[in-house]
Protein backbone atom coordinates (compact mmCIF):
# COMPACT_ATOMS: atom_id res chain seq x y z
CA UNK A 1 0.00 0.00 0.00
CA UNK A 2 0.99 3.59 -0.53
CA UNK A 3 0.64 5.74 2.53
CA UNK A 4 0.55 9.43 1.78
CA UNK A 5 1.77 11.70 4.54
CA UNK A 6 1.28 15.43 4.56
CA UNK A 7 4.28 17.35 5.87
CA UNK A 8 1.94 19.55 7.93
CA UNK A 9 -1.74 20.39 8.17
CA UNK A 10 -2.41 23.94 7.13
CA UNK A 11 -5.60 25.57 8.32
CA UNK A 12 -8.31 25.33 5.70
CA UNK A 13 -7.35 21.83 4.67
CA UNK A 14 -9.70 18.89 5.09
CA UNK A 15 -8.36 15.40 4.63
CA UNK A 16 -10.75 13.10 2.81
CA UNK A 17 -10.73 9.36 2.28
CA UNK A 18 -8.85 9.75 -0.94
CA UNK A 19 -6.91 12.98 -0.52
CA UNK A 20 -7.66 16.47 0.67
CA UNK A 21 -9.61 19.62 -0.03
CA UNK A 22 -8.46 23.16 0.42
CA UNK A 23 -11.23 25.55 1.48
CA UNK A 24 -12.09 28.50 -0.78
CA UNK A 25 -9.86 31.51 -0.26
CA UNK A 26 -7.18 29.59 1.66
CA UNK A 27 -3.61 30.51 0.82
CA UNK A 28 -0.86 28.00 1.64
CA UNK A 29 2.51 29.48 0.77
CA UNK A 30 4.64 27.23 2.97
CA UNK A 31 5.15 24.19 0.81
CA UNK A 32 2.95 21.24 1.67
CA UNK A 33 4.85 18.04 0.89
CA UNK A 34 2.97 14.87 0.06
CA UNK A 35 5.30 11.99 0.80
CA UNK A 36 4.21 8.65 -0.59
CA UNK A 37 5.67 6.17 1.84
CA UNK A 38 6.28 2.72 0.48
CA UNK A 39 7.54 -0.46 2.02
CA UNK A 40 9.46 -3.08 0.17
CA UNK A 41 6.57 -4.77 -1.62
CA UNK A 42 6.98 -5.83 -5.20
CA UNK A 43 4.09 -3.98 -6.78
CA UNK A 44 1.94 -1.11 -5.56
CA UNK A 45 -1.16 0.51 -6.98
CA UNK A 46 -2.45 3.68 -5.38
CA UNK A 47 -6.07 4.67 -5.09
CA UNK A 48 -6.55 7.94 -6.95
CA UNK A 49 -5.30 10.75 -4.75
CA UNK A 50 -7.94 13.43 -5.02
CA UNK A 51 -6.92 17.02 -4.53
CA UNK A 52 -9.58 19.70 -4.62
CA UNK A 53 -8.57 23.35 -4.46
CA UNK A 54 -11.47 25.62 -3.59
CA UNK A 55 -12.41 28.87 -5.26
CA UNK A 56 -9.65 31.46 -5.00
CA UNK A 57 -7.48 29.16 -2.89
CA UNK A 58 -3.79 28.81 -3.53
CA UNK A 59 -1.42 25.95 -2.69
CA UNK A 60 2.31 25.38 -2.97
CA UNK A 61 2.81 21.64 -3.02
CA UNK A 62 5.59 19.12 -3.45
CA UNK A 63 5.30 15.40 -4.04
CA UNK A 64 7.79 12.58 -3.91
CA UNK A 65 7.87 8.85 -3.44
CA UNK A 66 9.75 7.85 -0.34
CA UNK A 67 10.74 4.23 -0.64
CA UNK A 68 13.16 2.54 1.68
CA UNK A 69 13.28 -0.87 0.04
CA UNK A 70 15.90 -2.07 -2.38
CA UNK A 71 13.99 -4.77 -4.26
CA UNK A 72 12.76 -4.10 -7.78
CA UNK A 73 9.11 -3.10 -7.89
CA UNK A 74 6.42 -1.46 -9.97
CA UNK A 75 4.55 1.49 -8.58
CA UNK A 76 1.38 2.94 -9.99
CA UNK A 77 0.24 6.29 -8.69
CA UNK A 78 -2.83 8.29 -9.71
CA UNK A 79 -3.68 11.92 -9.01
CA UNK A 80 -7.01 13.56 -9.68
CA UNK A 81 -6.77 17.33 -9.25
CA UNK A 82 -9.62 19.82 -9.45
CA UNK A 83 -9.04 23.55 -9.48
CA UNK A 84 -12.09 25.70 -8.80
CA UNK A 85 -12.53 29.20 -10.16
CA UNK A 86 -9.48 31.38 -9.46
CA UNK A 87 -7.65 28.56 -7.65
CA UNK A 88 -3.94 28.01 -8.14
CA UNK A 89 -1.41 25.26 -7.47
CA UNK A 90 2.36 25.35 -7.70
CA UNK A 91 3.24 21.69 -7.79
CA UNK A 92 6.78 20.39 -7.76
CA UNK A 93 7.31 16.68 -8.19
CA UNK A 94 10.69 15.19 -7.41
CA UNK A 95 11.35 11.61 -8.28
CA UNK A 96 14.41 9.43 -8.07
CA UNK A 97 15.06 5.84 -7.15
CA UNK A 98 16.74 3.42 -9.49
CA UNK A 99 15.14 0.25 -8.18
CA UNK A 100 11.54 0.75 -9.18
CA UNK A 101 9.36 1.53 -12.16
CA UNK A 102 6.73 4.21 -11.85
CA UNK A 103 3.54 4.61 -13.78
CA UNK A 104 1.98 7.95 -12.95
CA UNK A 105 -1.38 9.19 -14.16
CA UNK A 106 -2.44 12.75 -13.49
CA UNK A 107 -5.74 14.27 -14.50
CA UNK A 108 -6.38 17.94 -13.87
CA UNK A 109 -9.60 19.86 -14.35
CA UNK A 110 -9.34 23.64 -14.32
CA UNK A 111 -12.17 26.11 -14.04
CA UNK A 112 -12.12 29.82 -14.94
CA UNK A 113 -9.03 31.86 -14.06
CA UNK A 114 -7.36 28.93 -12.33
CA UNK A 115 -3.66 28.29 -12.66
CA UNK A 116 -1.57 25.13 -12.58
CA UNK A 117 2.22 25.34 -12.49
CA UNK A 118 3.82 21.95 -12.37
CA UNK A 119 7.54 21.21 -12.42
CA UNK A 120 8.68 17.58 -12.38
CA UNK A 121 12.25 16.47 -11.90
CA UNK A 122 12.85 12.86 -12.69
CA UNK A 123 16.28 11.34 -12.27
CA UNK A 124 17.91 8.00 -11.71
CA UNK A 125 14.72 6.03 -12.27
CA UNK A 126 14.51 2.59 -13.74
CA UNK A 127 11.50 3.24 -15.90
CA UNK A 128 9.16 6.18 -15.47
CA UNK A 129 5.92 6.67 -17.33
CA UNK A 130 4.03 9.84 -16.71
CA UNK A 131 0.72 10.67 -18.32
CA UNK A 132 -0.76 14.07 -17.66
CA UNK A 133 -4.13 15.15 -18.96
CA UNK A 134 -5.35 18.67 -18.36
CA UNK A 135 -8.82 19.95 -19.20
CA UNK A 136 -9.10 23.72 -19.39
CA UNK A 137 -12.81 24.08 -18.80
CA UNK A 138 -13.11 27.70 -17.67
CA UNK A 139 -12.06 30.86 -19.48
CA UNK A 140 -8.83 32.50 -18.35
CA UNK A 141 -7.36 29.24 -17.06
CA UNK A 142 -3.61 28.76 -17.41
CA UNK A 143 -1.63 25.54 -17.31
CA UNK A 144 2.15 25.43 -17.23
CA UNK A 145 3.74 21.98 -17.21
CA UNK A 146 7.50 21.61 -17.15
CA UNK A 147 9.64 18.54 -16.77
CA UNK A 148 13.31 17.72 -16.46
CA UNK A 149 14.53 14.18 -17.06
CA UNK A 150 18.07 13.23 -16.04
CA UNK A 151 18.81 9.72 -17.21
CA UNK A 152 21.67 7.26 -17.51
CA UNK A 153 22.35 3.54 -17.99
CA UNK A 154 19.27 1.97 -19.57
CA UNK A 155 16.77 4.20 -17.79
CA UNK A 156 13.63 5.20 -19.65
CA UNK A 157 11.28 8.13 -19.29
CA UNK A 158 8.03 8.32 -21.14
CA UNK A 159 6.13 11.57 -20.79
CA UNK A 160 2.73 12.12 -22.35
CA UNK A 161 1.02 15.47 -21.86
CA UNK A 162 -2.38 16.27 -23.25
CA UNK A 163 -3.90 19.69 -22.75
CA UNK A 164 -7.47 20.15 -23.88
CA UNK A 165 -8.40 23.75 -24.52
CA UNK A 166 -12.16 23.35 -24.26
CA UNK A 167 -13.15 27.01 -23.88
CA UNK A 168 -11.87 30.39 -25.20
CA UNK A 169 -9.12 32.57 -23.73
CA UNK A 170 -7.02 29.94 -22.01
CA UNK A 171 -3.24 29.68 -22.11
CA UNK A 172 -0.92 26.73 -21.71
CA UNK A 173 2.75 25.98 -21.80
CA UNK A 174 4.64 22.71 -21.99
CA UNK A 175 8.41 22.45 -21.61
CA UNK A 176 10.06 19.03 -21.45
CA UNK A 177 13.84 18.94 -21.19
CA UNK A 178 15.87 15.77 -20.96
CA UNK A 179 19.55 15.00 -20.50
CA UNK A 180 20.44 11.51 -21.59
CA UNK A 181 23.65 9.62 -20.92
CA UNK A 182 24.67 6.03 -21.76
CA UNK A 183 21.86 3.99 -23.35
CA UNK A 184 18.97 5.88 -21.79
CA UNK A 185 15.82 6.72 -23.69
CA UNK A 186 13.03 9.28 -23.49
CA UNK A 187 9.77 9.59 -25.30
CA UNK A 188 7.87 12.85 -25.27
CA UNK A 189 4.36 12.95 -26.62
CA UNK A 190 2.76 16.33 -26.19
CA UNK A 191 -0.67 17.04 -27.53
CA UNK A 192 -2.51 20.33 -27.43
CA UNK A 193 -6.06 20.03 -28.52
CA UNK A 194 -8.06 23.19 -29.22
CA UNK A 195 -11.84 22.86 -29.47
CA UNK A 196 -13.83 24.70 -32.13
CA UNK A 197 -15.07 27.30 -29.67
CA UNK A 198 -11.76 27.78 -27.88
CA UNK A 199 -10.82 30.99 -29.69
CA UNK A 200 -7.93 33.17 -28.45
CA UNK A 201 -6.13 30.13 -27.16
CA UNK A 202 -2.44 30.80 -26.64
CA UNK A 203 -0.24 27.77 -26.23
CA UNK A 204 3.41 26.80 -26.44
CA UNK A 205 4.96 23.38 -26.48
CA UNK A 206 8.69 22.64 -26.51
CA UNK A 207 10.74 19.49 -26.10
CA UNK A 208 14.52 19.75 -25.86
CA UNK A 209 16.83 16.78 -25.51
CA UNK A 210 20.54 16.87 -24.80
CA UNK A 211 22.30 13.65 -25.74
CA UNK A 212 25.53 12.89 -23.91
CA UNK A 213 26.04 9.57 -25.64
CA UNK A 214 25.75 8.14 -29.14
CA UNK A 215 23.63 5.33 -27.75
CA UNK A 216 21.06 7.54 -26.02
CA UNK A 217 17.74 7.98 -27.80
CA UNK A 218 15.12 10.68 -27.63
CA UNK A 219 11.80 10.30 -29.38
CA UNK A 220 9.84 13.51 -29.66
CA UNK A 221 6.25 13.89 -30.81
CA UNK A 222 4.90 17.39 -30.27
CA UNK A 223 1.40 17.54 -31.71
CA UNK A 224 -1.31 20.13 -32.23
CA UNK A 225 -4.93 19.42 -32.96
CA UNK A 226 -6.66 22.71 -33.70
CA UNK A 227 -10.30 23.22 -34.56
CA UNK A 228 -10.48 26.96 -33.83
CA UNK A 229 -9.22 29.62 -36.23
CA UNK A 230 -8.11 32.49 -33.99
CA UNK A 231 -5.37 30.94 -31.87
CA UNK A 232 -1.63 31.21 -31.22
CA UNK A 233 -0.07 27.76 -31.07
CA UNK A 234 3.70 27.24 -31.13
CA UNK A 235 5.51 23.97 -30.88
CA UNK A 236 9.03 22.76 -31.35
CA UNK A 237 11.55 20.09 -30.63
CA UNK A 238 15.35 19.97 -30.59
CA UNK A 239 17.64 17.02 -29.98
CA UNK A 240 21.40 17.16 -30.10
CA UNK A 241 24.75 16.77 -28.41
CA UNK A 242 26.72 19.51 -26.66
CA UNK A 243 27.93 22.10 -29.14
CA UNK A 244 31.68 21.74 -29.69
CA UNK A 245 31.94 25.46 -30.50
CA UNK A 246 30.47 26.30 -27.08
CA UNK A 247 32.79 23.87 -25.31
CA UNK A 248 35.79 25.35 -27.11
CA UNK A 249 34.71 28.85 -26.15
CA UNK A 250 34.48 27.97 -22.45
CA UNK A 251 37.73 26.00 -22.52
CA UNK A 252 39.54 28.83 -24.27
CA UNK A 253 38.98 30.82 -21.08
CA UNK A 254 40.69 28.20 -18.95
CA UNK A 255 37.85 25.86 -17.95
CA UNK A 256 38.65 22.15 -18.13
CA UNK A 257 36.59 20.04 -20.51
CA UNK A 258 34.82 18.51 -17.49
CA UNK A 259 33.98 21.91 -16.01
CA UNK A 260 32.88 23.31 -19.36
CA UNK A 261 30.62 20.29 -19.91
CA UNK A 262 29.21 20.53 -16.42
CA UNK A 263 28.50 24.27 -16.76
CA UNK A 264 26.67 23.73 -20.04
CA UNK A 265 24.66 20.76 -18.81
CA UNK A 266 23.66 22.57 -15.62
CA UNK A 267 22.74 25.60 -17.73
CA UNK A 268 20.52 23.41 -19.89
CA UNK A 269 18.79 21.88 -16.88
CA UNK A 270 18.49 24.95 -14.69
CA UNK A 271 15.85 26.66 -16.79
CA UNK A 272 13.25 24.22 -15.53
CA UNK A 273 14.20 24.49 -11.86
CA UNK A 274 14.51 28.27 -11.98
CA UNK A 275 10.80 28.41 -12.81
CA UNK A 276 9.86 27.25 -9.30
CA UNK A 277 8.65 30.36 -7.45
CA UNK A 278 8.90 29.09 -3.87
CA UNK A 279 12.49 29.46 -2.65
CA UNK A 280 12.52 26.49 -0.27
CA UNK A 281 11.01 24.17 -2.89
CA UNK A 282 13.44 25.52 -5.43
CA UNK A 283 16.34 24.75 -3.07
CA UNK A 284 15.16 21.14 -2.68
CA UNK A 285 14.70 20.80 -6.44
CA UNK A 286 18.12 22.29 -7.13
CA UNK A 287 19.81 19.96 -4.68
CA UNK A 288 18.07 17.02 -6.35
CA UNK A 289 19.02 18.27 -9.79
CA UNK A 290 22.66 18.70 -8.75
CA UNK A 291 22.80 15.21 -7.24
CA UNK A 292 21.17 13.61 -10.27
CA UNK A 293 23.35 15.54 -12.71
CA UNK A 294 26.45 14.34 -10.89
CA UNK A 295 25.26 10.77 -11.51
CA UNK A 296 24.48 11.48 -15.16
CA UNK A 297 27.88 13.12 -15.72
CA UNK A 298 29.77 10.34 -13.97
CA UNK A 299 32.32 9.01 -16.41
CA UNK A 300 31.28 11.37 -19.17
CA UNK B 1 56.65 36.44 -25.37
CA UNK B 2 55.10 34.62 -28.35
CA UNK B 3 57.14 32.88 -30.98
CA UNK B 4 55.62 31.12 -33.96
CA UNK B 5 57.99 29.00 -36.02
CA UNK B 6 57.15 27.62 -39.45
CA UNK B 7 53.56 26.93 -38.42
CA UNK B 8 51.51 24.77 -40.75
CA UNK B 9 47.89 23.91 -40.00
CA UNK B 10 44.87 22.48 -41.77
CA UNK B 11 41.13 22.26 -41.27
CA UNK B 12 40.63 18.75 -39.92
CA UNK B 13 37.29 18.02 -41.54
CA UNK B 14 38.23 19.12 -45.04
CA UNK B 15 41.91 18.15 -44.82
CA UNK B 16 42.58 21.61 -46.20
CA UNK B 17 45.91 23.32 -45.47
CA UNK B 18 45.43 26.96 -44.44
CA UNK B 19 48.62 27.98 -42.66
CA UNK B 20 51.64 27.30 -44.80
CA UNK B 21 54.63 28.28 -42.72
CA UNK B 22 53.90 31.24 -40.45
CA UNK B 23 56.86 32.80 -38.66
CA UNK B 24 56.30 35.52 -36.10
CA UNK B 25 58.04 36.76 -32.98
CA UNK B 26 56.32 39.11 -30.55
CA UNK B 27 58.47 40.42 -27.72
CA UNK B 28 57.13 41.38 -24.33
CA UNK B 29 55.69 44.88 -24.31
CA UNK B 30 54.97 44.85 -28.04
CA UNK B 31 51.76 45.14 -30.01
CA UNK B 32 51.67 43.51 -33.42
CA UNK B 33 49.01 43.65 -36.08
CA UNK B 34 48.32 41.16 -38.83
CA UNK B 35 46.41 42.39 -41.84
CA UNK B 36 45.34 40.36 -44.79
CA UNK B 37 42.61 39.81 -47.33
CA UNK B 38 39.71 37.39 -46.85
CA UNK B 39 40.90 33.80 -46.82
CA UNK B 40 44.51 34.69 -46.08
CA UNK B 41 44.49 32.58 -42.92
CA UNK B 42 44.71 35.34 -40.33
CA UNK B 43 41.66 34.23 -38.35
CA UNK B 44 42.76 30.61 -38.70
CA UNK B 45 46.06 31.61 -37.15
CA UNK B 46 44.30 33.01 -34.09
CA UNK B 47 42.16 29.89 -33.71
CA UNK B 48 45.15 27.58 -34.14
CA UNK B 49 47.05 29.56 -31.51
CA UNK B 50 44.08 29.23 -29.11
CA UNK B 51 43.86 25.47 -29.77
CA UNK B 52 40.62 25.17 -31.73
CA UNK B 53 40.12 21.41 -32.28
CA UNK B 54 38.68 22.10 -35.74
CA UNK B 55 42.28 22.70 -36.86
CA UNK B 56 45.32 20.47 -36.75
CA UNK B 57 48.89 21.66 -36.59
CA UNK B 58 50.85 19.67 -39.17
CA UNK B 59 54.25 21.26 -38.58
CA UNK B 60 55.96 24.00 -36.62
CA UNK B 61 56.06 25.34 -33.12
CA UNK B 62 54.22 27.85 -30.93
CA UNK B 63 56.22 29.09 -27.96
CA UNK B 64 54.50 31.12 -25.25
CA UNK B 65 56.73 32.76 -22.69
CA UNK B 66 59.49 30.24 -23.42
CA UNK B 67 57.29 27.13 -23.35
CA UNK B 68 56.11 25.19 -26.40
CA UNK B 69 52.30 25.02 -26.32
CA UNK B 70 51.32 23.37 -29.61
CA UNK B 71 50.72 20.06 -27.83
CA UNK B 72 48.77 21.66 -24.99
CA UNK B 73 44.97 21.63 -24.76
CA UNK B 74 42.95 24.80 -25.32
CA UNK B 75 42.37 24.89 -21.55
CA UNK B 76 46.06 24.75 -20.71
CA UNK B 77 46.97 27.36 -23.30
CA UNK B 78 44.50 29.71 -21.65
CA UNK B 79 45.83 28.89 -18.21
CA UNK B 80 49.37 29.52 -19.41
CA UNK B 81 48.36 33.04 -20.37
CA UNK B 82 47.02 33.01 -23.92
CA UNK B 83 43.73 34.73 -24.66
CA UNK B 84 41.83 35.08 -27.91
CA UNK B 85 39.01 37.58 -28.29
CA UNK B 86 36.73 35.76 -30.75
CA UNK B 87 35.72 37.25 -34.06
CA UNK B 88 32.32 35.68 -33.48
CA UNK B 89 31.86 35.22 -29.72
CA UNK B 90 29.82 32.10 -29.08
CA UNK B 91 26.41 32.33 -27.42
CA UNK B 92 26.04 29.93 -24.51
CA UNK B 93 22.44 30.05 -23.27
CA UNK B 94 21.90 28.87 -19.73
CA UNK B 95 25.38 29.89 -18.56
CA UNK B 96 25.43 33.05 -16.49
CA UNK B 97 27.90 35.63 -17.75
CA UNK B 98 29.11 36.76 -14.33
CA UNK B 99 29.41 33.25 -12.88
CA UNK B 100 31.33 32.09 -15.92
CA UNK B 101 33.72 34.99 -15.62
CA UNK B 102 34.41 34.10 -11.99
CA UNK B 103 34.92 30.44 -12.87
CA UNK B 104 37.46 31.39 -15.53
CA UNK B 105 39.18 33.84 -13.16
CA UNK B 106 39.35 31.20 -10.44
CA UNK B 107 40.61 28.55 -12.87
CA UNK B 108 43.54 30.87 -13.63
CA UNK B 109 44.17 31.51 -9.93
CA UNK B 110 44.08 27.82 -9.15
CA UNK B 111 46.57 27.16 -11.95
CA UNK B 112 48.90 29.75 -10.41
CA UNK B 113 48.35 28.07 -7.01
CA UNK B 114 46.59 31.16 -5.67
CA UNK B 115 43.50 31.01 -3.52
CA UNK B 116 40.19 31.15 -5.39
CA UNK B 117 37.99 34.19 -4.76
CA UNK B 118 34.41 34.14 -3.53
CA UNK B 119 31.64 36.08 -5.31
CA UNK B 120 32.07 39.07 -3.02
CA UNK B 121 35.81 39.37 -3.55
CA UNK B 122 35.32 38.88 -7.25
CA UNK B 123 32.85 41.73 -7.29
CA UNK B 124 35.66 44.09 -6.22
CA UNK B 125 37.90 42.81 -9.02
CA UNK B 126 35.08 43.07 -11.50
CA UNK B 127 33.95 46.59 -10.68
CA UNK B 128 37.25 48.09 -11.79
CA UNK B 129 37.24 46.10 -15.00
CA UNK B 130 33.63 46.98 -15.78
CA UNK B 131 34.53 50.64 -15.38
CA UNK B 132 37.55 50.22 -17.58
CA UNK B 133 35.56 48.57 -20.35
CA UNK B 134 32.57 50.86 -19.82
CA UNK B 135 30.09 48.03 -19.34
CA UNK B 136 27.03 48.02 -17.18
CA UNK B 137 26.81 45.54 -14.31
CA UNK B 138 23.52 44.24 -15.72
CA UNK B 139 25.50 42.40 -18.42
CA UNK B 140 26.70 39.99 -15.75
CA UNK B 141 23.18 38.80 -15.00
CA UNK B 142 22.55 37.75 -18.57
CA UNK B 143 23.40 34.45 -20.18
CA UNK B 144 26.84 34.34 -21.76
CA UNK B 145 26.65 36.34 -25.02
CA UNK B 146 23.08 35.10 -25.45
CA UNK B 147 20.95 37.71 -27.17
CA UNK B 148 23.82 40.22 -27.03
CA UNK B 149 24.14 42.63 -29.94
CA UNK B 150 27.29 42.34 -32.05
CA UNK B 151 28.85 45.26 -30.22
CA UNK B 152 27.91 43.90 -26.79
CA UNK B 153 29.53 40.57 -27.61
CA UNK B 154 32.77 42.27 -28.60
CA UNK B 155 32.74 44.35 -25.42
CA UNK B 156 32.19 41.20 -23.40
CA UNK B 157 35.29 39.70 -25.00
CA UNK B 158 37.25 42.78 -23.99
CA UNK B 159 35.86 42.51 -20.45
CA UNK B 160 37.01 38.88 -20.27
CA UNK B 161 40.43 39.95 -21.50
CA UNK B 162 40.62 42.69 -18.88
CA UNK B 163 39.60 40.30 -16.08
CA UNK B 164 41.84 37.40 -17.11
CA UNK B 165 44.83 39.69 -17.76
CA UNK B 166 46.66 37.36 -20.18
CA UNK B 167 50.32 37.37 -21.12
CA UNK B 168 49.41 37.40 -24.80
CA UNK B 169 46.04 38.63 -26.06
CA UNK B 170 44.94 38.00 -29.61
CA UNK B 171 42.16 40.25 -30.88
CA UNK B 172 40.60 38.52 -33.86
CA UNK B 173 38.81 41.14 -35.95
CA UNK B 174 37.51 42.83 -32.83
CA UNK B 175 36.74 45.89 -34.96
CA UNK B 176 34.10 44.17 -37.09
CA UNK B 177 30.68 45.32 -36.02
CA UNK B 178 31.99 48.10 -33.77
CA UNK B 179 31.26 51.79 -34.24
CA UNK B 180 33.95 54.44 -33.83
CA UNK B 181 33.15 55.12 -30.17
CA UNK B 182 33.38 51.45 -29.32
CA UNK B 183 36.65 51.14 -31.24
CA UNK B 184 38.04 54.05 -29.27
CA UNK B 185 36.98 52.39 -26.04
CA UNK B 186 38.68 49.10 -27.04
CA UNK B 187 41.82 51.08 -27.79
CA UNK B 188 41.69 52.68 -24.36
CA UNK B 189 41.32 49.30 -22.64
CA UNK B 190 44.28 47.87 -24.54
CA UNK B 191 46.38 50.94 -23.62
CA UNK B 192 45.40 50.52 -19.97
CA UNK B 193 46.27 46.83 -19.96
CA UNK B 194 49.53 47.19 -21.86
CA UNK B 195 52.59 46.47 -19.75
CA UNK B 196 56.25 45.61 -20.37
CA UNK B 197 55.47 41.98 -19.50
CA UNK B 198 52.55 41.31 -21.83
CA UNK B 199 51.85 41.52 -25.55
CA UNK B 200 48.99 42.01 -28.00
CA UNK B 201 48.33 40.60 -31.44
CA UNK B 202 45.64 42.43 -33.35
CA UNK B 203 44.12 40.78 -36.41
CA UNK B 204 42.17 43.04 -38.70
CA UNK B 205 41.03 43.76 -42.23
CA UNK B 206 41.23 47.48 -41.88
CA UNK B 207 43.64 50.08 -40.73
CA UNK B 208 41.03 52.01 -38.74
CA UNK B 209 41.36 49.89 -35.56
CA UNK B 210 45.07 50.65 -35.62
CA UNK B 211 44.27 54.33 -35.11
CA UNK B 212 43.20 53.31 -31.62
CA UNK B 213 45.55 50.40 -30.93
CA UNK B 214 48.82 51.62 -32.34
CA UNK B 215 50.99 48.65 -33.33
CA UNK B 216 54.75 48.47 -33.03
CA UNK B 217 54.93 46.02 -35.92
CA UNK B 218 52.54 45.31 -38.80
CA UNK B 219 52.52 42.08 -40.82
CA UNK B 220 50.79 41.37 -44.10
CA UNK B 221 49.45 37.86 -44.46
CA UNK B 222 48.62 36.32 -47.82
CA UNK B 223 47.83 32.68 -48.59
CA UNK B 224 48.79 31.29 -45.19
CA UNK B 225 52.11 33.07 -44.82
CA UNK B 226 53.38 36.39 -43.56
CA UNK B 227 54.73 38.01 -46.68
CA UNK B 228 55.73 41.45 -45.46
CA UNK B 229 56.56 43.04 -42.13
CA UNK B 230 56.96 46.71 -41.38
CA UNK B 231 56.10 49.49 -38.99
CA UNK B 232 52.63 51.05 -38.64
CA UNK B 233 52.97 52.82 -41.98
CA UNK B 234 52.58 49.41 -43.67
CA UNK B 235 48.98 49.34 -42.42
CA UNK B 236 48.25 52.58 -44.22
CA UNK B 237 49.87 51.31 -47.39
CA UNK B 238 47.86 48.07 -47.27
CA UNK B 239 44.66 49.95 -46.59
CA UNK B 240 45.27 52.28 -49.49
CA UNK B 241 46.74 49.94 -52.09
CA UNK B 242 45.44 46.52 -51.09
CA UNK B 243 47.50 43.36 -50.97
CA UNK B 244 48.57 43.03 -54.57
CA UNK B 245 51.53 45.29 -53.97
CA UNK B 246 52.97 43.27 -51.09
CA UNK B 247 55.58 40.57 -51.60
CA UNK B 248 54.17 37.26 -52.75
CA UNK B 249 54.80 34.10 -50.84
CA UNK B 250 57.75 32.14 -52.08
Amino acid sequence: MIKTNLSFRPSGITETDLGFELAPGTVVNDPLWLLHKLDNTASVNSEPIQIVIGEGASLTMGTRIDRTGTEDSDISIVYDVKLAKGASVHWTSIQSGSTYSVNELITVTQLADSRLDRVAIVGDVKDYQSTIRVALDGEGAHSNIQGLGLLKDKQELDLTITIDHNVPNCTSNQLAKNILADCSKTTFTGLVSVARDAQKTNTEQLNRNLLLSDQARAISQPQLLIDADDVLCAHGSTTGALEESQLFYLMSRGLSREDATSVMVVGFAEEVVEGIPNESVKAVAKAEMTAQLALVLEGF
Amino acid sequence: MLEIKNLHAKIVEENLPILKGVNLTIKAGETHAIMGPNGSGKSTLSKVLAGDPAYEITAGEIILDGKPIQEESETDRALMGLFMAFQYPVEVPGVNNGSFLRMAYNAQRKFREEEEVDPLEFQTVLEKKLNLVGMDESFLDRDLNFGFSGGEKKRNEILQMAVLDPKVAILDETDSGLDVDALKSVGEVVSALKRPDNAFLVITHYQRLLNYIVPDVVHAMVDGRIVQTGDKSLALTLDEHGYETVGTAS
